[in-house]
């Protein structure tokens, strides 16, 4: 018994050797292309599309290929098109030399007249492909978005890279919203979800090597800000940066932002409060027929810069700014709800789960056979309440005698 | 003929490996296609009720120690009725290994093995549950508690990872479909419990003491299912029904998700290794079932001569079972699912009430 069992042990790790060798699926890393970023537009004839790619480089080598460019050296840019994006991914490898990974890539740029035309066929790409995380992040070019594989981010290199640190800032201004790959793919699979996606944009920024004004150069940088708002798949508009923040106040997508207020006691100067684990709850009441919603922002805050002198006691000053900070979000809200509801008429703040979910009986006998003739009509009470604790360091605002 | 023994605590950390594996990820998509986001309230309603028979098989077993349930069918039933109820559990057991085996091979094949022929895989993993067979249910069963520390691993990154994306309404409103269709949709979990209810007929004869078994047994069970619900309840708050029911392996898209901090954006390769593990000991379990079954059926005495034939025979099963992964997924709806909860539910069941009217339950074993 001892014998056979032995027997079997020994043709197992024989047999093991052949084939546990990797032949199929052996992937050297130095001949992979892993990219970095990718910028998807339409092709230049109907249902073809375009693929550019951000590849890191990490031997610095010179591209010659007059489709492939070299941003400084540290990455490989190339554009292919195809039928299918697939067909185009496929197609990068004749001109990159190496065949393309994209378990490294940190943001998908999308143009804009793609946008328009619908993102299906990108959503169902990525969620196919098993090599791309679902965090990864999903932006809506204005324009073309092979340009902003070329731009750079910041003051980072390769931007493909640095896309992840201007991504993880963006509840700090809280001016675009939280878009992943995750967050796309889920509310186009639900029935009443519409995505709305962050907005990228390319801004001229100077760039200075050495104290000399001659070294100074100019470039574009990628900005995050603003969102693309959607009606399942195809894109309908823009929301500007204040409008896009109003809405992240009610998805719970702001931290350590920034609220400034004209506060008339500073001599209408300006006050900021920072705010901190602001949440909103939203509550739904169907009447006749129609849902109304109440909004509360709650959150703590803190003063960090004022701008004027002012007779008034540090707590006078937090109970009256908080007034204005109150003021500000709701109003913040309510322009964008006046934006997503009446301009556009497309549910992206998911009021619909949020009836399904707290008032189901109504939700089963009728509204959720007409929630889209029924979203225009409902109506938003926004409350905020921000607790402003902290003055930092001051125990008294700056008086001048 | 020599009786393996394994300890009570080797055979408590069996139980949630014999319920992990294709629960986690595979049953809770065959589910969510039906019951949506109820599908976590579903399959706790299901192992609440799976617990119950899971208990009736053990207090059965608990009247006839020495006897695997296939002996002691034959005692009550009959050779030839014992016979058929053996043929039909070796039939099961087959069927079980083949799903459990795809189970695993889905996930090599679909996210890290895309090139390699898919026969190979399944070759070189029947190989290795064979030399695990062949080693011995107590080998296996001591394994079991790596394969119990591996689980709760992957429970512990995937919970961590994923925690900053849960959206709470996503399983809200409870009981959406209604909870007569919880309670009726309920028993595709049998898929996964059957395993654990009628491979404790074979193991029960094994214990080394069986004093407390019934109150281990219970406590196995609970922890298994608290393990396993965490799982739907987390995909459908992250992924959200709809996307989940796109899915052919839930749990890996929701491993796709996870990200901890942007240091460790990604391990899925780590936690299925974890993951790799308690599914093993599933699949070693459900093959070592088949061969006791076929061996007690047929009255073969020797190991290996069962177990290089029914290697074949499972190397055929898991191939054509596994080979188009929506069939596979598509076979696990229907009819799997039905089979097993019939078989999970219905043998104990009626073998109980054949051992009540035959008196055979009148005699308590004191401990027991």
């Amino acid at each position: 018994m001892r014998k056979i069992r032995m027997l079997y042990l020994l043709l197992f790790i024989i047999f093991s050797t052949f084939i546990f060798s990797g032949c199929w699926d052996l992937r050297e890393i130095n001949e992979l292309g892993l990219v970095t970023a990718v910028g998807i537009d339409k092709g230049n004839s109907p249902n073809r599309y375009s693929v550019t790619v951000q590849i890191a480089n990490p031997t610095s080598q010179k591209s010659s290929d007059n489709k492939g460019s070299q941003q400084g050296n540290e990455v490989w840019i190339g554009t292919e098109e195809g039928a299918s994006l697939f067909d185009a991914v496929r197609k990068l490898v004749n001109i990159s030399s190496r065949r393309i990974m994209w378990a490294h890539n940190n943001v998908i740029i999308i143009g804009e007249s793609m946008a328009k035309e619908g993102i299906i066929p990108i959503v169902d790409y990525f969620t196919h492909n098993p090599e791309l995380r679902l965090k990864t992040a999903i932006v809506i070019a204005k324009g073309e978005a092979k340009n902003y594989i070329t731009a750079k981010v910041g003051m980072e290199s390769p931007s493909g890279v640095s896309f992840i640190f201007l991504e993880g800032y963006r509840a700090l201004t809280a001016e675009s919203v939280e878009s992943h790959m995750l967050e796309v793919s889920t509310e186009l699979e639900n029935e009443y979800g519409n995505p709305l996606i962050s907005e990228v944009s390319l801004k001229e920024a100077t760039m200075q090597s050495g104290s000399e004004d001659s070294k100074k150069k100019s470039s574009e940088t990628i900005e995050l800000s603003g969102a693309a708002l959607f009606k399942k798949d195809k894109m309908l508009g823009w929301l500007s940066p204040e409008e896009a923040r109003g809405v992240s106040w009610m998805l719970n997508e702001t931290d350590d932002t920034v609220v400034t207020v004209t506060d008339p006691e500073y001599g209408n100067k300006n006050v900021a409060v920072e705010t901190m684990n602001v949440r909103a709850k939203i509550k739904s009441e169907v009447i006749n027929g129609i849902p109304h919603f109440s909004v509360h922002i709650s959150g703590k805050g803190k003063i960090v810069e004022e701008d004027g002198t002012t007779s008034q006691s540090m707590s006078e000053v937090k109970e009256y700014a908080e007034k204005l900070v109150d003021k500000k979000i709701e109003d913040e809200i309510k322009n964008s709800m006046e934006v997503v509801q009446k301009k556009y008429g497309v549910d992206v703040l998911g009021f619909a789960a949020i009836v399904h979910a707290q008032n189901k009986r109504e939700w089963d006998n009728g509204l959720k056979y007409k929630w889209q003739e029924i979203f225009p009509q409902i109506t938003v009470i926004v409350s905020a309440d921000i607790n402003i604790q902290s003055s930092v360091l001051h125990q008294q605002p700056m008086k001048i005698f | 003929m020599t009786i393996a023994k394994i300890d009570r605590m080797q055979y408590f950390f069996m139980i949630p490996n014999l319920l992990f594996g294709k629960a986690i990820g595979i049953t809770a998509g065959v589910m969510v296609r039906k019951l949506g986001a109820d599908t976590w309230l579903s399959m706790t309603i299901g192992f609440v009720i799976g617990i119950i028979f899971m208990l009736l098989m053990v207090y059965l077993c608990s009247k006839f120690p020495d006897k695997t349930v296939i002996e002691f069918s034959k005692q009550l039933l009959g050779k030839w009725v014992g016979g058929a109820i053996g043929v039909l559990l070796a039939l099961f057991f087959i069927m079980a290994y083949a799903t459990s085996a795809n189970t695993m091979l889905l996930h090599l094949s679909e996210y890290f093995l895309q090139q390699t022929p898919f026969l190979l895989i399944c070759i070189l993993y029947i190989l290795l549950c064979m030399y695990g067979v062949f080693m011995g249910i107590e080998v296996v069963v001591r394994f079991s508690l790596v394969g119990f520390i591996m689980s709760i691993l992957i429970n512990v990154t995937m919970l961590t990872g994923t925690s900053q994306d849960l959206r709470p309404i996503n399983i809200l409103p409870l009981m959406d479909k209604g909870l007569l269709t919880d309670i009726t949709g309920s028993y595709y979990i049998f898929g996964d419990i059957s395993m654990a209810i009628l491979a404790a007929g074979f193991l029960y004869p094994m214990l080394n003491k069986k004093e407390k078994v019934r109150r281990i047994t219970f406590w196995a069970m609970v922890t298994g299912a608290c393990m396993i619900i965490v799982w739907p309840l987390f995909e459908t708050m992250v992924l959200g029904p709809d996307l989940m029911k796109q899915s052919v392996v839930v749990c890996m898209r929701q491993i796709r998700c996870a990200q901890l901090t942007k240091y460790l954006p990604r391990y899925e390769l780590i936690m299925v290794s974890f993951f790799a593990f308690g599914m093993l000991v599933q699949s070693v379990a459900m093959f070592y079932c088949a061969k006791h079954c076929i061996k007690q059926v047929a009255g073969i005495k020797k190991d290996w001569i069962m177990i290089i034939p029914l290697a074949v025979v499972l190397v055929i099963a898991t191939y054509f079972m596994g080979q188009d992964d929506n069939n596979y997924i598509d076979f696990l709806s229907f009819p799997y699912s039905q089979i097993c909860a019939a078989l999970g539910i219905g043998l104990p069941l009626f073998l109980f009430f054949t051992a009540l009217l035959r008196g055979k339950l009148k005699k308590r074993k004191k401990g027991c």
